[in-house]
């Protein structure tokens, strides 16, 4: 198959008062149709940039993609100041984590739902708004018609979420990038947006891309998970295989730092040491390497090439070159 | 964690029939936590949990002397607390009851140093200087600051960091109860598992007693000794750790557990879940459960009767809100 999105070799550098940031290293991602992809990690690691640069939501300057090619539908895409213009709100759709930040305070709903209708459509605004209602609807607000009149403060957290969905999908996207979309509701409020978008997904074979740093939203939406640190991908693969046969000792960290319903709770979780590296002057080997417990010699200095597992699967680490073939890893 | 034989242990803290209330506008008055009751032992971990806008942090603040209380009252070992707090109030119990806040960037004071931020209250306290500065080396070395650390400001630190430093500021008085306000929610999971485990540490080393509120039901289950969750400012349901999270009485702890995404795929693809969690738009009827508007068991009789929380029979120390349980 095809993949719809397809974003190779990606780097992405910012210029700031303390110098430059190296906040996206040598991406390579695709994304196929009717799945739903995860991307994970911890904050500053690149993923949302990843996304925002490819679809020109970056300022250049302080912004600059200084390395890799991006493919929608095989075709290559411009990547610069205006990038991803022509296919945003209507081949690819997106939510943000804090509604409110991204909808227009001073607008009424059924206006904001309507007015991409009304730019990339050509409806006229009585067409478009009669849609704008019938979005809400399918975002399951209740009283749609109603919700359609007002602004954003008159409604909570979970609806603007259900209606940034409604205009997000307001153009039949075939992509739609859902970056921490539930980070800022309950729980109860999050498993509800996350069933909706299942259920989207499913009638209208939309593919997904969600960016997260809960592992826990990853294992109950996603298809595939991408993990990434310090601004590289260190494991991708399906949901089980990253589960439940993580091979890069970060997939490894990560899932030993949480606390599991199989964890006993007299036992001590068990933390990654230290922190991130510095995306200043990232390091010359493996970004791991400084809080790795199973560094070797060669990870300090020579970065890691991503190596293929089984089919899908990839890591990038030296435990698994041939040389370090009598090294396992430890599963926690 | 706690004592075996709960009728031998001793109760630090105990909150009777809470309640505290907001002015909202000239007239109207919200009632954010509303008949609150729940002792804790010496020693043990109890958890909150509730949705935004329970009335989670405002029951914790009320605690600690953060917000007046507008009924009934809170015990600290057998003596009641003042409703409303003068300072010299503050200085006395901040001896025994202390907050650590969810975000620790908002609750340092930006223009003093790290060392400034943990001996203040040593300082209010009428310590020498030196005894201050004794202490205040002494508890960076207890949260895992270096001792360069004392020069900086809070914004030159980072989250795991500052939670530290906000940890150093709460438990450099020695008290024996702690309020823990979301410590771990602004911190990403390598920093969280850290942050845990100091807690623990500190926990077993001064034998602290620990209200601790929580979104991350996960991290709750496996922090605390007992789970209370609140909804709309009143527990309907409190219990052991483990039979709050693997068997959930109330309809809303179930919706709530039944919605925590745990990171197991098939777990996750196993899970069937109900729908619906918002609550309709009506508004809730005077005197009734105030879960009855999303409750997918609601009976008749919900609509007109508060529920009381009754201890579950046969169940230690299991008490749930609801008539689906308890007498008739």
């Amino acid at each position: 198959m095809n993949a719809l999105l397809s974003i190779e070799n990606l780097s992405v550098e910012f210029d700031t008062h303390g110098g430059v940031v190296h906040a996206v290293r040598d991406v390579s991602l695709a994304a196929y149709p009717g799945e739903t992809v995860a991307v994970v990690g911890e904050s500053g690691c690149g993923k949302t940039v990843t996304f925002q640069s490819v679809m020109g939501l970056i300022p250049m300057p302080p912004g600059r993609i200084t390395a890799g090619e991006v493919t929608w539908r095989g075709d290559r895409m411009h990547l610069g100041r205006s990038a991803g213009r022509d296919l945003r709100g209507t081949e690819i759709g997106m939510i943000f984590q804090d509604p409110m930040s991204s909808l227009n305070p001073t607008m009424r709903i059924g206006d904001q739902i309507a007015e991409p209708l009304q730019v990339h459509r050509g409806k006229s605004r009585r067409q478009a708004l009669s849609q704008a209602v019938s979005l809400l609807d399918q975002a399951r607000i209740h009283a749609p018609e109603r919700c359609a009149k007002q602004y954003p403060f008159e409604l909570s957290g979970g609806m603007l979420q259900r209606a940034m969905i409604a205009m997000a999908i307001a153009c039949e996207p075939a992509m739609l990038i859902a970056d921490e979309p539930t980070t800022a509701l309950d729980v109860t409020i999050q498993s509800d947006i996350l069933d909706l978008l299942a259920d989207l997904q499913q009638r209208k074979g939309m593919t997904i891309v969600l960016v997260t740093h809960d592992l826990g939203v990853v294992a109950r939406v996603a298809d595939r998970v991408a993990v990434m640190y310090a601004g590289q991908i260190v494991e991708s693969g399906t949901v089980d295989d990253v589960f439940y046969r993580p091979a890069h000792p970060y997939t490894v960290g990560l899932k030993a730092a949480l606390p599991a319903r199989s964890i006993d709770p007299g036992r001590d979780l068990e933390p990654i040491a230290g922190t991130p590296p510095d995306l200043f002057a990232p390091p010359a080997g493996c970004g791991y390497f400084m809080r790795c417990p199973r560094a070797m010699r060669v990870c300090e200095g020579h970065p890691p090439d991503l190596v293929s597992l089984e089919a899908g699967h990839v890591s990038r680490c030296w435990l698994h070159h041939d040389y370090a073939a009598d090294v396992s890893l430890d599963q926690a | 964690m706690s004592g075996k034989d709960h009728s031998e242990a001793t109760k630090l803290l105990e909150i009777e029939d809470l309640a505290v209330e907001f002015q909202i506008g000239r007239r109207e008055v919200l009632r954010a936590v509303d008949g609150v009751s729940l002792a804790i032992d010496a020693g043990e971990v109890v958890g909150l949990v509730g949705e935004s806008g329970s009335g989670k942090t405002t029951l914790g603040k009320a605690v600690v002397g953060l917000r007046e209380v507008a009924g009934g009252r809170v015990l600290y070992r057998g003596e009641a607390l003042p409703r409303r707090y003068r300072p010299s109030d503050f200085r006395e119990v901040a001896r025994k009851i202390q907050m650590i806040f969810q975000d620790p960037s908002s609750s340092l004071n930006p223009r003093m140093t790290a060392g400034e931020i943990v001996g203040e209250g040593s300082r209010i306290q009428g310590m020498g200087r030196k005894e201050v500065e004794a202490k205040v080396v002494d508890w960076f070395d207890r949260v895992g600051l270096s001792e360069g650390f004392r020069s900086r400001y809070p914004h030159e630190l980072s989250g795991g960091q500052r939670q530290r430093l906000g940890i150093a500021r709460a438990l450099i008085l020695e008290p024996a109860f702690v309020v823990c306000d979301e410590p771990l929610s602004a911190l990403d999971v390598s920093v969280q598992a850290q942050i845990v485990n100091l807690l623990r540490d500190l926990k077993q080393s001064m034998g602290l007693t620990l209200l601790f509120i929580a979104h991350d039901l996960s991290m709750v289950r496996y922090f605390s000794d007992r789970i209370a969750v609140l909804y709309r400012g009143a527990l309907v349901e409190v219990g052991p750790s483990e039979d709050v999270f693997f068997r959930p009485q109330h309809p809303y702890t179930q919706l709530l557990i039944g919605s925590n995404p745990e990171p197991d795929p098939r777990h996750e693809r196993s899970r069937k879940r109900r729908a619906s969690a918002e609550p309709a738009s009506e508004p809730i009827a005077e005197g009734g459960c105030s879960f009855a508007d999303r409750c997918p068991e609601v009976m008749e009789r919900c609509r007109s009767e508060v529920p009381r929380l009754t201890e579950q029979s046969g169940k230690d120390r299991h008490r749930v809100a609801c008539f689906l349980f308890g007498p008739t």
